[in-house]
């Protein structure tokens, strides 16, 4: 009987157009869930990467601008020349930072607000403003240096100067802005004891004072002193780092 | 999920198994083409990985049986019919294996499935315990009745 079973069940078979006809249905459900063609998903991995980049490009800084007074500010832009980042490196700094809506500005743009800020307008008329450009080059660090002088241009005591970005992370790393971080260096090679804290708290008209009082130009006040004396001139190339040669000039 | 390549093996593989257990559980052609291609479908889009023929072959009858359960709960599509429309090609089966196939078919659904693994797939019980899911002392119970119900019905030889 097993015998018999066996034979009969042997005997049903799938046929060959029950095979092909499922053949055919699974192909059919293959082409709906085939994934999407290669061309697309490359498109769609490209664009991705593209926006990745763009972010990255967008938020990634490559050059900075400091401001300073008595509050020195830090701008740090990208490679549009849009802020990306504000920070004070001082009290007055951090407190002028935190009320200012620089972010994403052209630097021009920023440069303009902050100098209006009812903060920095009583400086203008009293105090040496410094404004520091670096980029990642050169050619870089004149065109920033360009258009700040251009934005400044009339605007009494505002002096624009030049750095580098090997300038502006060493700077970051003493605490200072580059502004002042330059003339901390050029401060320190007259006088190697004076620290980068020695002038944290100082505005940039008593350092230059400092400065010039130290290299024998008539200064009219010492630190601490906010007298009104001793600007030093130049023009407005751009300095390397080893030979602290920035120069600086008035932006009107 | 799966190749073509793997599809086109396994439908030359388990086609005729999926067919006889559609068979013994579907009343029409219809039905049987929508659970056969069902069952291949679910293959296609399985991620299972199989650690043999034998296992992947428990699967298949496993998946057909489901299939087959899962569309007989429909209750409209349980009217019956005969054997000749059930099987697509009446004229390959001969007179005594049409008797044989009937008697089989004529038995209470939960018996067939025991009946088909057992005398012609080959499993015992103990395996068709894990396949089905249910108590081995319940296969063998099945199978005992099965083979005395079928002794009845087809004559006096003793099933092995």
């Amino acid at each position: 009987m097993d015998k018999r079973l066996r034979e009969a069940f042997d005997e049903v078979r799938a046929d060959e157009a029950l095979k092909e006809r499922t053949r055919a249905f699974l192909a059919g459900k293959t082409a709906k869930r085939h994934p999407r063609p290669v061309w697309r998903l490359a498109a769609a991995c490209l664009t991705l990467l593209a926006l990745a980049g763009g972010a990255l490009l967008w938020t990634t800084p490559v050059a900075a601008v400091s401001v300073d007074v008595n509050p020195s500010l830090e701008l740090a832009l990208n490679c549009f020349d849009r802020v990306v980042e504000v920070e004070g490196r001082n009290a007055d700094g951090e407190a002028l930072a935190s009320a200012l809506q620089v972010k994403y500005l052209r630097y021009t743009d920023a440069l303009e607000q902050i100098l209006t800020t009812t903060q920095m307008e009583r400086y203008l008329d009293q105090a040496q403003v410094s404004i520091t450009v670096a980029g990642a080059d050169e050619s870089k660090s004149q065109a920033l240096l360009a258009g700040a002088q251009a934005c400044t241009k009339g605007l009494g005591n505002v002096s624009c100067h030049c750095g580098s970005m090997e300038e502006a992370t060493a700077a970051r790393k003493a605490g200072l802005s580059l502004g002042k971080y330059q003339a901390f260096l050029e401060l320190q090679a007259l006088d190697p004891s004076i620290t980068a804290q020695d002038i944290q708290n100082l505005t940039m008209r008593q350092i230059r004072d400092w400065i010039n009082r130290l290299s024998g130009q008539q200064a009219g006040s010492v630190p601490g002193n906010t007298g009104d004396a001793g600007q030093s001139a130049g023009g407005n190339s751009c300095g390397s780092i080893s030979d602290h040669g920035h120069q600086h000039g008035h932006g009107g | 999920m799966r190749s073509e390549q793997e599809m086109n093996q396994v439908i030359e593989r388990y086609a005729d198994t999926v067919r006889r257990l559609c068979l013994v559980h579907l009343k029409n052609p219809s039905d049987t083409e929508d659970v056969f291609q069902t069952v291949f479908l679910r293959y296609l889009l399985s991620s299972t990985a199989f650690e043999s023929e034998a296992h992947e072959k428990a699967w298949f009858i496993r998946v057909t049986i489901n299939a087959c359960r899962d569309w007989m709960r429909h209750l409209l599509r349980s009217s019956t019919v005969p054997l000749e429309e059930l099987l697509d090609q009446p004229q390959e089966i001969s007179p005594e294996h049409r008797e044989v196939l009937e008697a089989v078919l004529a038995l209470p659904g939960k018996y067939r499935d025991v009946v088909y693994l057992h005398y012609y797939e080959g499993y015992s019980a103990v395996e068709i315990s894990g396949i089905l899911g249910r108590k081995v002392n319940t296969i063998y119970t099945l199978l005992t009745r099965a083979r005395k119900l079928l002794r009845d019905q087809l004559g006096g030889e003793e099933l092995g």
